[in-house]
Order: C-alpha cells, then sequence, then structure tokens
C-alpha cells in the first residue's frame, strides 16, 4: 500500500479507468449491479453516481440546504 | 458462489494460461457456440475497488492481439454459475460477432483537454440549494448563473471536440466526446487501427504544439470500451 498522492499523471490514468470500466462497455444482459461498501446499487452510470456525490457536498456545505 | 465476466471473445478464443483475475482467482473461457467469454468464480460478487478495477481492464487487455480484440463487458455483470453466463452471452451470438469483426485490429485512445492555467468556475458542475438565509431572487440569480455557466462549457467542449475532429478525423475510424468537469474541457474517444498508430500519435503532438495554453493529455491503447453501444 503507498500513501504518497497520486502524480497528476496516475490521477489521470485513474480517472480514464474508472470512467472507462464503470460506465463504458457492453451489458450482457439486464442491469449491471455493483456493491458499494455491502450495499448493492443498480448501475444506473457512474456521472449519475459522481452527481450524487457532489449533491452530497453541496448538502454537508454550510447553508447547502440541510 | 458466481462468476465475474470480463470481455466476450471470437469462438475458442481461450485467455493465456496463468491468466489471473480479480482476487487473483484464474479466468477461464466459457463456450458460447459461435463466440465465448472469460470470467473467474468468486464466492461473492466483487467489489469496484481500484485494483479491482484495473485488473478487469487488464484481463480485457490481456486478449488484445494483432487479430482479436474482445468486446469488453463493464464491470458488475455477476451470474450465478458458469452455465447461465455463457447461455446469456450465446444468446446474443450475432451482436457480440459483429462487435468482434469490427473491433479487430483496432485499440482505443483518450484525449483529454484541460485548461492548463487557472481553473475555469466550478460552479457548473455544483448543486445550487436554498439555504434558510438565502432569499428567493438570490436562489433564481445562483441558478441562472450556473445555467449560462454550463452553457459556455458545453461551448467550449464543443469547440475542442470540432478542433480535435478536424487533426485527427483522416486517422480515426470512430470517436466519441462528452463535456468535461473541473478543469477538463473535453474527453474524447477515438478508435484506432493499430496500424495507424504512429500517425495518430504525431497528429497529437501537432494539437500540442498548436495550442500550448491547453493540456492535451493522450491516454491508452485501451480495450474499445467506448465503442460497444
Amino acid at each position: 500500500m503507498h500513501d504518497r498522492p497520486l502524480t497528476p499523471e496516475e490521477e489521470l490514468s485513474l480517472a480514464e479507468l474508472v470512467n472507462r470500466v464503470l460506465d463504458k462497455g457492453a451489458v450482457i444482459s439486464g442491469d449491471v449491479v455493483i456493491s458499494v461498501a455491502g450495499v448493492d446499487l443498480v448501475y444506473l452510470g457512474l456521472r449519475l453516481l459522481l452527481s450524487s456525490v457532489e449533491s452530497m457536498r453541496g448538502r454537508l456545505e454550510p447553508g447547502g440546504g440541510i | 458462489m458466481g462468476v465475474h465476466v470480463y470481455c466476450v471473445v471470437p469462438a475458442g478464443f481461450g485467455p493465456p494460461d496463468g491468466t489471473r483475475g480479480i482476487e487473483g482467482e484464474a479466468v477461464g473461457f466459457g463456450d458460447a457456440g459461435m463466440v465465448g467469454c472469460w470470467m473467474s468464480r468468486h464466492d461473492s460478487r466483487p467489489a469496484p475497488t481500484a485494483e479491482s478495477i484495473r485488473v478487469h481492464n487488464d484481463v480485457v487487455k490481456a486478449g488484445m492481439t494483432d487479430d482479436v480484440t474482445p468486446v469488453p463487458l463493464r464491470f458488475g455483470q455477476w451470474f450465478a454459475d458458469a452455465d447461465t453466463a455463457v447461455a446469456e452471452v450465446g444468446s446474443d451470438a450475432e451482436r457480440w460477432r459483429s462487435l468482434l469483426a469490427g473491433f479487430a485490429g483496432f485499440v482505443e485512445y483518450g484525449i483529454r483537454v484541460r485548461y492548463a492555467m487557472a481553473a475555469p468556475a466550478v460552479s457548473a458542475v455544483r448543486v445550487v440549494r436554498p439555504g434558510p438565509l438565502t432569499s428567493g431572487t438570490a436562489y433564481m440569480a445562483a441558478l441562472a448563473k450556473r445555467e449560462a455557466d454550463a452553457a459556455d462549457r458545453r461551448r467550449d467542449a464543443e469547440r475542442a471536440a470540432a478542433w480535435i475532429a478536424g487533426r485527427t478525423s483522416a486517422i480515426v475510424r470512430d470517436s466519441r466526446w462528452e463535456a468535461g468537469r473541473g478543469v477538463d474541457v473535453v474527453a474524447v474517444a477515438h478508435l484506432v487501427a493499430r496500424a495507424d498508430t504512429g500517425a495518430y500519435r504525431s497528429a497529437v503532438e501537432s494539437l500540442r504544439a498548436e495550442r500550448p495554453e491547453v493540456s492535451v493529455m493522450l491516454t491508452g491503447p485501451w480495450p474499445p470500451w467506448s465503442f460497444v453501444a
């Protein structure tokens, strides 16, 4: 396990990798399900997942509404 | 128990000896008649960790040769057993054969154009919510600004995508693009013949030289993740 921060090149490669493997590629049949922290999520698209994270940040910020 | 499936391959095209998949499990071949698939057995559905995502991609890449480019399958496809997975793949064999024929001899590259200097306003990707002390007018103004920022970013992305297409369309077989987030202007995926890799890389170098005020980053070769639909 490495504790050092990722270089910009490594960050880019990881982002490109995650974007492709989780958000692209063919689907054999039905829904794609991924499990995060033991919770199964019917997969709807990485951008939606990222939007959810962004929404969560917005809610946690001071004056964020919740 | 169940199986995690990585990719669809031509009939009889098994993984190289010793290929290991997620969690170090052996990758095996599933014979679906006119096509096949690569998969590994697991006690439970693999979690989408950075490591398992990397390994999933590496397994698909292990199947890329001069003559064969597997159809990459999105992470997370899980079946109760190998027979079920093979039956599902075999039920759509014509689709897979068509994709395999189109991908043979081709690889994917990614180009990401990024603002090299100051990052643009990030309000385009933030959710604007009315706080308890926020007036309705301020809220509507924030919404309007967000919409305007998003439109600006979309125009920037379209211009960047057109610029790249103008320099690469003669080399690539197919392309996809989407507007970037944060400091990224646009992300473009290209399907490139292996034989044209040198010319393609030269074209990317030309893009960099032409617009030093932005960063033009190239990744790949990848399996053709962006071109299965």
